[in-house]
C-alpha cells in the first residue's frame, strides 16, 4: 500500500497501515476485527491497556513488539 | 477443503495471477499455488486450508496471526489487479465443486457487490476518549477513572459527559459518512472507543479523507485511521457464501 509505514510486525510490510493516528498495533486490531466473525474463540487472547488505550491482541509474541512500539510512541523522544 | 479468499470477474482473473505470483517470494507463501474455482462468470480464489497455514486440522480451529495475515495477503493481491469482494477467514467447503455450487447460488448478490465496491477501498476509524476524561452524568464531577497524571485534561473546561462523547462521535461518524460512497453502521460506546467506523472511499480518495479525519481530531477525542483495508464491510455476497460453507 502506497500509505504503508514501517511497522514492527514481521511479515505484513505490504499490508495496511495506521495512515492517521499514530498506533501501529491498530492495524492489528482491526484485521481480526475484519477477518474474524464475532463469536470466534481466538487463540492467546488477550486484553491489554497500554498508555490508557485498551488493546485486543491474538499473539504474545506479537503483544511484546507491539507494547514496545507503543510505549516508546506514547512516551515519545 | 478448499478455503476461499476473494471472488472477482471471471476477466480479472489473469492479471490476479500475475499479482499473486509476485507473492511466491514470500515466505509465507504456500508450496502449493492457490486454485480458482468458477462459476456465472466468477472466479473464486482458494487455498487448499492445509497449505494455508502448513499444519492446520480439518476442522474449524482458531486462527492463528499469521494466518489471517496471509489471508489478507492473498485478498490485497487479487484486489490490486482486479475489484475483488474479500471473504473474511474461515469460508471453507469440503470440495472445489461444492465451493463452485455455492459460488453460483450467490452469484447474483457477489455481482452486486462487485458494482458497489468498483475501485474503492475500505478505511476505519476508531475515536478513542481517554477514560479519565470522561465525567459519570449524575455525579458532581468526579472522573469515571482514576487519572495517571500524564497526559490529563490540562484546561479547566468541563469534563465531557457520556452523552457529550456520543453526541461527538455521532458527528464525527456524519462528517466522515457524507465524505464518503457509503459507511458501515457505527458502533458507538464500544468499550473505551466512543465510535468505530467503516467507511468507503474512492481509491484516490484516501488522501482527502485521511485529512479530514485528522481535522476532525480533538485534544479530548483521539481519531485513528486504518487501511486501505478490501472493503470487508461493504459486501454481502459472503454471508451468503458462508452460509453454504461447510
Amino acid at each position: 500500500m502506497s500509505e504503508a509505514s514501517s511497522s514492527s510486525h514481521a511479515g505484513k510490510q505490504d499490508r495496511p497501515q495506521v495512515v492517521a493516528g499514530g498506533l501501529d498495533a491498530l492495524t492489528l486490531v482491526d484485521l481480526i476485527d475484519r477477518l474474524v466473525d464475532t463469536g470466534v474463540v481466538l487463540s492467546g487472547q488477550a486484553i491489554v491497556s497500554v498508555a490508557d488505550v485498551e488493546l485486543l491482541y491474538l499473539d504474545l509474541r506479537l503483544l511484546l513488539s507491539s507494547v514496545q512500539t507503543l510505549v516508546e510512541r506514547e512516551e515519545g523522544p | 477443503m478448499i478455503h476461499l479468499a476473494a471472488v472477482l470477474e471471471l476477466q480479472g482473473m489473469k492479471a490476479a495471477e500475475e499479482a499473486l505470483s509476485s507473492l511466491r517470494h514470500d515466505h509465507a507463501y504456500p508450496s502449493k499455488a492457490p486454485e480458482w474455482v468458477t462459476a456465472k462468470g466468477l472466479a473464486a480464489l482458494g487455498t487448499e486450508v492445509a497449505e494455508v497455514a502448513g499444519a492446520v486440522a480439518a476442522g474449524p480451529s482458531p486462527p492463528s496471526v499469521e494466518q489471517l495475515w496471509h489471508h489478507e495477503q492473498l485478498v490485497e493481491a487479487v484486489s490490486s489487479a482486479s475489484d475483488a469482494v474479500p471473504l473474511r477467514y474461515g469460508v471453507r467447503f469440503a470440495s472445489s465443486s461444492a465451493a463452485s455450487s455455492a459460488l453460483e447460488a450467490a452469484s447474483g448478490t457477489l455481482y452486486e457487490d462487485l458494482a458497489h465496491i468498483s475501485s474503492s477501498v475500505e478505511l476505519s476509524v476508531r475515536m478513542l476518549v481517554p477514560g479519565r476524561h470522561v465525567r459519570q452524568p449524575s455525579s458532581s464531577g468526579s472522573e469515571v477513572s482514576a487519572a495517571t497524571g500524564r497526559g490529563a485534561a490540562a484546561s479547566d473546561a468541563p469534563l465531557p459527559t457520556a452523552a457529550d462523547i456520543r453526541r461527538q462521535a455521532s458527528v464525527v461518524h456524519r462528517r466522515l459518512r457524507d465524505a464518503s460512497i457509503a459507511a458501515a453502521p457505527p458502533r458507538l460506546g464500544e468499550g473505551r472507543w466512543a465510535l468505530v467506523g467503516a467507511y468507503l472511499v474512492q481509491r484516490g480518495g484516501t488522501a482527502a479523507f485521511v485529512d479530514l479525519v485528522g481535522r476532525l481530531e480533538t485534544p479530548r477525542a483521539r481519531l485513528f485511521c486504518t487501511g486501505p483495508w478490501p472493503p470487508y464491510n461493504f459486501v454481502r455476497g459472503p454471508a451468503t457464501l458462508a452460509s453454504l460453507a461447510d
